[in-house]
């Protein structure tokens, strides 16, 4: 079986947030030298796994400062928001993933009454669901509906988290 | 210059060091040429990839910035070490970190060597064009700190005229080394500490020649071991004697 390739499906580095600046930029040499200075500033944190997992951590701490700011009902269907221990429980997930140099592909609320952070390679998809009422969920699924469901602390520990999502994921 | 030679910091603020090594691609080197790489590595280097981002490749033209990630896939990365060694295998060139904690020097250049060894048997005799040497260091002060020039010799000033308060910075200075015919990239940035109490600075340190047509293993380590000389220089003269004192 053929290793997995390097090059990720999604815009880690959320480069819409450079768009402001960017658009106001007035003369055609200081385009070019924001764009030589961009190249230069990605290739920099592509190099770097310390930056890339630092910035990574960045991005899902201002999902995570988004998503706290969600009221009940805020996808129109009634759904509970996130409360503050359920924001606090995956942003310590999250910096545990990243010190096994695991980021996240994204954060979203979860329709339950939670936060649920997304992983995701090829077919393969994983996503740890911490609810509101305090249990904490690992579900790893794929496209043949293969489904695995595992809760934290009763059938594998924090610790055992990250290496389930690497044996999975790959 | 014996001193920067052997001077080591038990507290040393290292998060990061990098050895990049750039090839000239040769046709017959492609993605399939690193498929079986992870059979010849070390034992412990594990595959890794889609959890951690590579490059991007941006355009900018007609003042609209569009961003992909990189279809072209260039290469692979492998995880070993108990999680602290990443070497990359690209098409293109040869990266290996050691994230932290930094033991020593010698055993950060041998294990790149190592696996460069590795890397040169699969993708063959090539000239190398590009060297880079570059360490990640990340300064936690505490967040009381009277000024950050107390601990940073090289710093952006503010204005006496202006309020003094900093919420972030980011800046990056590049510095030819004429004796050397390299270059040095300082890029020092505020970023999220790791806890409320201190303040962190990023001091990032590359050091890198271009333009270059090495051939041998031997051309290409004492080109490294020469970078490494002038990385500490650069670092000795970023810090203060209270820093000195802090990662002592």
């Amino acid at each position: 079986m053929p290793a997995a390739l390097l090059s990720p499906p999604l815009d880690s580095f959320h480069l819409e947030r450079f768009k402001p600046s960017i658009h106001r930029v007035e003369t055609p040499n200081y385009d070019e030298r924001t764009g030589r200075f961009r190249e230069d500033f990605l290739l920099r944190l592509a190099r770097s796994t310390f930056l890339t997992i630092k910035y990574g951590l960045i991005d899902a701490e201002e999902a995570l400062a988004r998503i706290s700011k969600l009221g009940n009902d805020w996808n129109s269907y009634g759904a509970e928001a996130p409360c503050p221990e359920a924001i606090q429980v995956s942003r310590e997930i999250l910096q545990e993933l990243g010190e096994a140099l695991i980021l996240p592909t994204t954060i979203v609320a979860s329709a339950e009454g939670g936060v649920s952070v997304y992983f995701m390679n090829g077919d393969r998809n994983a996503y740890v669901e911490s609810d509101n009422s305090g249990v904490q969920t690992l579900v790893m699924y794929d496209q043949q509906g293969n489904t695995d469901v595992l809760e934290l602390g009763s059938d594998i520990s924090r610790a055992e988290l990250s290496e389930r999502l690497l044996t999975y994921l790959g | 210059m014996l001193w920067l030679k052997d001077r080591h910091y038990a507290k040393a603020p290292i998060k990061e060091a990098i050895i990049d090594i750039q090839i000239t691609k040769p046709a017959t080197v492609n993605l399939e040429s690193f498929e079986n790489a992870e059979t010849r590595l070390p034992p412990g280097y594990k595959e890794r990839t889609g959890l951690l981002v590579a490059e991007l490749q941006g355009h900018f033209a007609d003042g609209q910035f569009t961003a992909a990630t990189n279809q072209n896939e260039i290469g692979y990365r492998f995880v070993g070490g108990q999680g602290k060694h990443v070497v990359q295998f690209r098409v293109n060139g040869f990266t290996f970190s050691r994230l932290a904690p930094y033991e020593t020097w010698v055993q950060f250049r041998d294990e790149a060597k190592r696996l460069w060894d590795v890397y040169h048997a699969i993708v063959g005799s090539q000239s190398v064009p590009r060297i880079g040497l570059r360490f990640i260091n990340q300064l936690d002060l505490a967040a009381d700190l009277r000024d950050f020039r107390d601990f940073i010799r090289c710093y952006p000033e503010v204005s006496s005229d202006l309020p003094q308060q900093l919420a972030g910075f980011f800046m990056q200075l590049q510095l030819p080394q004429v004796d050397l015919g390299a270059m040095v990239v300082i890029t020092e940035a505020m970023v999220a500490p790791p806890r409320p109490d201190v303040v962190s600075v990023v001091l990032d340190i590359d050091v890198f020649k271009e333009g270059l047509n090495l051939e041998s293993d031997e051309e290409i380590w004492s080109t490294v071991e020469t970078f490494r000389l002038r990385k500490n220089l650069v670092f000795e003269g970023c810090i203060t004697n209270t820093t000195r004192e802090l990662i002592s």
